[in-house]
């Protein structure tokens, strides 16, 4: 049984990476939008 | 050493060799996964520092595209170059598992760990700029360190790191090329936004982040082709 052990970790360890990028992702999308300003133009509207 | 008892025991059935292969690539991979937890303490406490001193905004996010390269000589590289060096390849390709499941279990556990890293450090440079905020400037810095390239990034850095290993098959000169790999990597996507600035942020992202799977992806490939055909 405890075999098993070893993939059963592997699974869980890329399971949580993609959950984790996915969250991340969500709090990007959620923060800038879906069409924020272009990189290295300063947003008017940004942190006010 | 137990890795090897454990590979002969777990050869009785198909599913129970893989199972006692991703045993070993833990074992395998536990220096490097503490390299990566020390790194990520490091920034950690970088986050922390910044938090807590308002003139230091954004030095987390600075330091975030180094962490590629950590990953890359620490998941990457050793992962092939180490086993040639110290001859264990010779030792685990006599087993029952075949050298392509030896080289999916210890990938996978390499990969996943170079995922959730680059993910705990999306989460502290998002946690660090505060819940509710915007960014005032969309930098070149920023548009990797957020979105869907740390991911890609990471992806690729490592799999770069293991390629060296498998064609190079010394330790040393496998760090070497995966350095300067490494570094030209990450140059090339913080420069390479002056070109782009037109285009929106998740076009960026989007568009980076595909270029740098199709590459991760041949490297991998080549890996594979690689272990395959070594004596």
């Amino acid at each position: 049984m405890w075999r098993w052990w070893g993939s059963r970790w592997t699974v869980l360890l890329l399971a949580a990476g993609l959950a984790l990028a996915t969250a991340n992702v969500l709090v990007d999308a959620h923060r800038i939008g879906a069409h924020p300003c272009p990189p290295a133009q300063h947003c008017p509207s940004a942190r006010t | 050493m137990t890795g090897p008892s454990v590979m002969i025991e777990g050869s009785g059935g198909a599913g129970g060799a893989v199972a006692g292969m991703s045993w070993v690539a833990w074992r395998q991979s536990r220096a490097a996964l503490l390299g990566v937890l020390g790194l990520l303490a490091g920034y950690a406490f970088l986050a922390i520092w910044e938090r807590t001193h308002p003139n230091l905004v954004g030095i987390t996010e600075s330091f975030s595209s180094y962490l590629y390269l950590f990953l890359a000589l620490f998941l990457g590289a050793p992962l092939l170059a180490r086993e040639y060096d110290t001859g264990t390849h010779q030792l685990a390709w006599t087993q029952s598992v075949p050298r392509s499941q030896w080289l999916t279990a210890r990938l996978a556990v390499n990969l996943g760990i170079g995922l959730v890293a680059a993910g705990l450090l999306h989460l502290m440079t998002n946690l660090v700029a505060g819940s509710g905020s915007r960014p005032s400037d969309v930098t070149a810095v920023y548009v990797t360190s957020h979105g869907l390239l740390p991911y890609a990034q990471a992806l690729c850095a490592i799999a770069w790191g293991v390629a060296s290993g498998a064609v190079l098959g010394r330790l040393l000169p496998a760090l070497g090329v995966t350095l300067v790999g490494s570094v030209v990597l990450t140059s090339v996507l913080l420069v390479g936004g002056g070109g782009r600035r037109s285009l929106p942020f998740w076009s960026i992202e989007l568009s980076r982040a595909v270029a740098l799977m199709l590459v991760a992806t041949a490297l991998i490939a080549l890996t594979y082709r690689v272990v395959a055909r070594r004596a």
